[in-house]
């Protein structure tokens, strides 16, 4: 009996005593290894008298696995100061940047689109689009822009031999949506268009959405409500203010410009909106009868209204741009920013 | 259109605050674009008298002016003018005046003699955009009188930008009549007293073109005073409108025209042989204007023409040689309706655009010519005296404009606006612009509108002649009512690519459709015919871009020259060519990349840009779009790439586009910084993809083996991959090359490439047989087909 409680005790000093993972493995050898103190206990075994190896033996097992359960311990001490170590070394500089591609970016112009086609078609509108390069027909005659009317003059719309043009704005898109249609409809049609003028706040290109709901009860006071609804998600400003002014288009009857409160200095007046407090938007109005019936709707049946604005104008207002001309340098200092 | 206050309360009340009336002028659509003084601000500047001038003892410029101001003693006052002579009247900014820009007058020596004062020019009290010397007033303008008194001010002068309906608009008689209609003002056209002196002289007028001249008034008056000036009230309702004097015969009839919108001529009676004829001209005809252009003369074109000659353009511009001078005594006052269409395009096909045009073009009032004929006689004879002959009027009331009654249903203005109107609100409204309501039932309101109204036609126009005066603002705004229908899920593919190129480091660029067609010819000779604008806005932007290349290369250097060395584009657009005898309008996505092949960066090698970075670009808008899961890249040659380093895209067996490194010489050209590789490709083929359908995944091992061969240059990639796809090994998963090799050991003209090749059963694990049954009999055809010797 005393002899393995002299043995464990001698043991756990040893373990104790052990600095590193060898010194622990050699006493591990020396005490539970072939040759080692405890094993050779065991083997004795054999020569103990019958009745008393079983006390014997379990007492040495006893011994022997609390030799073990103090060398895993030790091990795992060794161990965590290993891996621990090994973090230390590890370590980088996790302030020093990234690898891989820079981000691109998408021009302003279609990030705006994109927010504007995302409003319009949770209103349930669809998305249509047509040819840049137009015939007199869709783009003046079946709006109810008389061959004498001055849009038609050169100095206006970009020409081609072949006496088709660009079109100067989207609204062939909706004349051909009508024509197919034959009845109620809601659409919104962007897309590029063109007019021969070029200044500090016009180029000769320049985008368009257009809109447009044809429908039996469709009213001025549903074309107000879904203006001022767009208007509110696209600037997220809940307490928007608008204002609609008479105005003129051919193609619609009656027809408004529509106003917003300057964005900018919220109505105090400012260079952006040129002391007014108010900025220009985009036009609307009821669809001429003229229109409906030249692409075979019945106006006495059916109403509509149909709206447009310059994609430039809100792209510019939203993220603040002051200069028209930087939408179209393509400098990268600037298209970097969105 | 511009007026001020005082000439629009001549005829109107204004029962509110300017602002407030220019509000609402804006929102019923006669859009205020500013509201600007007359004058600047000044005080204390009174109209004196030059008594005497002296020149200034130590100044050769200036002179010692005494002036008269109705004090004691006259002032004082150091002038450098040249104009400013003795017995002038002037406006003289007293001790104590403040000017426009800020100045206190004060006494003060100038060059050692005292001024008491200063003689104001135009321009420096705000009365004109710029003046040479210093005010001249009238003889008779009362001396001492306060100078903004005499000149009927503050008058704050409204700007209108009006739309081009609103042509009755283009008077202060037509803006009166809107603010009546607005403020429920009374409106209405003074009598005029008969004319005094008259006599007897007729000229016999005649209309041959009746359709484009129904009605054409016209008097003779005889000895109207040489020496009469425009007085200065008539010079100050001038200024306002934004005029300058000119002569007295003019200046009335520009006032006639600003006040009452009709547009009038005057001829030099002397100039006239025997008759007036309204007519067209002879083709070939000519005819030199006031404007001294010379112009030779279509068939269309109306003129108004004496027994030889044409004397004036109609309604357009008159002929230098019959107008007044300053000798004219006799003249024949012309007052007309002509028709807008054809007036239209006679100033357009001239290029000519005058107040008289712009005004007959949107419609001027038919009944008001001989109001106006009378109105500017009655007028020019209290300037300049002369004796009026009676009115020569000729009319054809078949081609006069009259407006059509127009039937509008009660329901359907409810229908348009979407609010109730009450009906007698509706009628008084109507009959407040001067509608003639000739029946109002319970349904419906039949309605003619003034004849100086040329923009009504229909029910439509009619509604929102009573939207605009019941107020745009006072319709409620609500969401329109309509079935939930959902259209298509949208398969924006253009969205996706964008949104990948942007991922992979691209920057988004918008460039014209039209491009300089010297440029285009350069990157892309191949186009021959060109898509070429009939009016281009500038010959660097003549003609559609049948490619998005020349446009981008263009960005791409402006980009490098702002010190941009790594620069990664792309563009979505339209590109527009002839293809099977039509022009065709092709979206195309289009992209270029030079520089790093990654942003410089510690942990980054400095490689540059490669084909096969931008090879890789295109592979994986080739996996975003699952319909090409393997395009196809042949050899090929543009005349923008780089010979040995272009690729044209298939998918299947149609053309996508193409990719490639910039010729060397384009490269030099446009002297860039690094070698750019460009592609493009068609994006109405990309949006053209099935659905995706799962295909079901081995539960089984994957093998992997490799093996490097020398291969002759000559065999490409593409063929060696087809060949081994070809050997008909149904357990080949995929094959990858994993690297090239040239160099030491390597035969030359040749290469080492090694692929991994990767077998899997979908049924059950490969055995080591199996698989080197496989792998021999895929050498053994690449060996028979290429003679490639395997590396061990």
């Amino acid at each position: 009996m005393e002899q393995q409680h002299a043995i464990l005790t001698k043991a756990l000093q040893a373990v104790q005593a052990a600095v590193d993972v060898s010194a622990l493995e050699a006493v591990r050898v020396a005490f539970l290894g072939k040759k080692g103190e405890l094993t050779a206990l065991l083997r004795n075994l054999q020569q103990v008298p019958a009745q008393e190896r079983a006390a014997l033996g379990q007492a040495i097992n006893q011994v022997k696995q609390q030799l073990q359960a103090a060398i895993a311990q030790k091990q795992s001490v060794f161990d965590e100061a290993a891996l621990q170590a090994k973090l230390d070394a590890e370590a980088i500089d996790i302030t020093m940047p990234g690898a891989g591609q820079h981000q691109g970016s998408l021009h302003p112009i279609t990030k705006a689109l994109h927010r504007i086609q995302r409003i319009f078609s949770q209103m349930g509108f669809d998305v249509a689009t047509g040819p840049e390069i137009e015939d007199e027909y869709h783009n003046f005659t079946a709006l109810n822009i008389g061959a004498d009317h001055p849009a038609r003059a050169m100095c206006d719309t970009f020409y081609f031999a072949d006496g088709t043009l660009l079109r100067t704005h989207t609204s062939p898109v909706q004349v051909r949506a009508m024509q197919h249609n034959q009845g109620a409809l809601r659409l919104i049609a962007p897309g590029r268009v063109y007019r021969s003028d070029s200044d500090l706040t016009h180029t000769p290109m320049f985008h368009q959405v257009e809109g447009l709901m044809i429908d039996q009860q469709t009213s001025f006071a549903d074309l107000k409500g879904t203006l001022r609804q767009f208007l509110t998600l696209f600037f997220d400003k809940a307490d928007l203010s608008m204002r609609l002014r008479a105005s003129y288009f051919p193609f619609t009857e009656p027809s408004a410009e529509v106003d917003m409160a300057c964005v900018s200095c919220h109505g105090q007046g400012c260079r952006v909106c040129s002391q007014t407090g108010w900025l220009e938007i985009l036009g609307c109005g009821m669809v001429h009868p003229n229109v409906l019936r030249e692409s075979g709707i019945d106006p006495d049946q059916y109403s509509g209204f149909a709206f447009g604005m310059g994609i430039e104008r809100l792209a510019m207002l939203y993220y603040g741009i002051d200069d028209l001309r930087l939408l179209f340098e393509n400098d990268l200092r600037f298209l970097r920013q969105f | 259109m511009q007026f001020s206050e005082k000439q629009l309360q001549k005829w109107v009340n204004i029962p509110v605050e300017i602002n407030e009336l220019a509000n609402k002028l804006s929102l019923a659509g006669l859009e205020v674009a500013a509201i600007v003084p007359a004058s600047g601000e000044f005080t204390q500047v009174v109209i004196g008298q030059i008594l005497e001038t002296v020149p200034h003892p130590n100044a050769d410029k200036l002179k010692v002016c005494s002036v008269d101001i109705h004090q004691a003693a006259p002032l004082t006052i150091v002038c450098g003018a040249a104009n400013a002579q003795t017995g002038l009247r002037v406006a003289v900014a007293t001790v104590g005046a403040r000017l426009p820009n800020g100045i206190k007058i004060k006494r003060a020596k100038l060059r050692g003699v005292a001024s008491e004062g200063m003689l104001c020019a135009a321009a420096e009290l705000g009365l004109a955009q710029t003046s040479e010397g210093i005010m001249a007033l009238p003889d008779d303008a009362p001396i001492g009188a306060a100078l903004s008194h005499y000149l009927d001010l503050p008058d704050p002068v409204f700007h209108i930008d009006l739309t081009p309906n609103r042509g009755d608009c283009l008077s202060v008689l037509g803006i009166a009549r809107e603010v009546g209609a607005l403020y429920g003002e009374p409106v209405a056209l003074p009598a005029l007293k008969p004319l005094q002196d008259t006599c007897e002289d007729r000229l016999p007028v005649t209309i041959i073109a009746t359709q484009a001249c129904a009605r054409y008034c016209a008097r003779v008056v005889r000895g109207i005073d040489v020496h009469a000036k425009t007085p200065m009230w008539l010079q100050t309702h001038l200024q306002r409108f934004g005029l300058r004097p000119i002569h007295p015969v003019v200046d009335v009839l520009n006032y006639t025209l600003f006040t009452l919108g009709q547009p009038m001529h005057a001829f030099d009676l002397k100039r006239i042989t025997d008759q007036v004829c309204v007519r067209y001209a002879k083709a070939g005809e000519s005819l030199t204007l006031l404007d001294e252009k010379t112009l030779t003369l279509n068939a269309q074109d109306l003129v108004i023409a004496d027994a030889d000659r044409v004397l004036a353009l109609a309604g357009i511009m008159g002929g230098q040689d019959s107008g007044v001078s300053d000798d004219t005594t006799d003249i024949l006052l012309e007052s007309a309706y002509f028709d807008p269409t054809g007036l239209g395009l006679t100033a357009r096909a001239h290029k000519l655009q005058t107040d008289a045009s712009y005004r007959f073009e949107r419609g001027v009032d038919p009944h008001i010519t001989e109001y106006a004929l009378d109105f500017a006689t009655q007028l020019l004879q209290s300037i300049a005296g002369g004796k009026a002959g009676e009115v020569i009027v000729q009319s054809d009331a078949a081609h006069l404009p009259s407006n059509a009654l127009i039937r509008v249903s009660k329901q359907q203005v409810e229908k348009q606006l979407g609010v109730k109107i009450d009906a007698k609100v509706m009628s008084q409204h109507l009959s407040a612009l001067g509608f003639d309501i000739q029946a109002d039932s319970s349904t419906h309101i039949d309605v003619r509108a003034p004849a100086w109204r040329f923009d009504v036609q229909c029910a439509a126009d009619v509604i929102e002649e009573i939207a605009r005066l019941y107020g745009y603002e006072q319709i409620p705004a609500r969401l329109p009512i309509a079935p939930l229908q959902a259209y298509p899920v949208p398969v924006d593919v253009r969205q996706s690519i964008g949104q990948l190129l942007v991922d992979r480091g691209y920057h988004e660029v918008i460039n014209y459709s039209f491009i300089d067609s010297n440029w285009q010819r350069q990157v892309l000779p191949q186009y021959e015919a060109l898509l070429t604008l009939l009016n281009p806005i500038s010959s660097d932007m003549d003609t559609m871009r049948v490619s998005l290349w020349p446009g981008l290369l263009n960005t791409l250097q402006y980009n490098q020259h702002h010190q941009q060395k790594r620069v990664r584009l792309f563009e979505i657009g339209a590109c527009f060519y002839q293809a099977d005898d039509a022009w065709q309008q092709v979206d195309k996505v289009a992209g270029v990349i030079v520089g790093q092949a990654y942003p410089e960066r510690w942990c980054h090698p400095s490689t540059q840009s490669s084909f096969y970075d931008l090879k890789g670009d295109i592979e994986a808008l080739d996996a975003l779009i699952h319909v090409c899961a393997q395009l196809r890249y042949e050899r090929s040659s543009h005349p923008a790439l780089h010979p040995g380093q272009c690729a044209d895209i298939y998918s299947g067996e149609v053309l996508l586009g193409c990719m490639g490194a910039l010729h060397p010489s384009l490269v030099k050209q446009l002297k860039c910084d690094g070698q750019p590789f460009l592609f493009e490709l068609d994006l109405s083929v990309l949006e053209n993809n099935p659905p995706i359908v799962f295909k079901k995944v081995s539960k089984m091992p994957m093998i992997r083996r490799d093996i490097a061969f020398l291969v002759d240059n000559t065999v490409s990639f593409e063929q060696i991959r087809s060949k081994v796809l070809e050997s008909g090994i149904d357990l080949l998963k995929n094959i990858e090359l994993f690297d090239e090799y040239v160099g030491q050991g390597v035969p030359a003209g040749q290469r080492s490439l090694a692929m991994s090749l990767t077998l899997q059963d979908p049924a059950r694990t490969l055995i080591d047989e199996q698989i080197n049954t496989c792998i021999d009999t895929i050498v053994a055809s690449l060996v028979k087909a290429f003679n490639v010797s395997l590396r061990k």
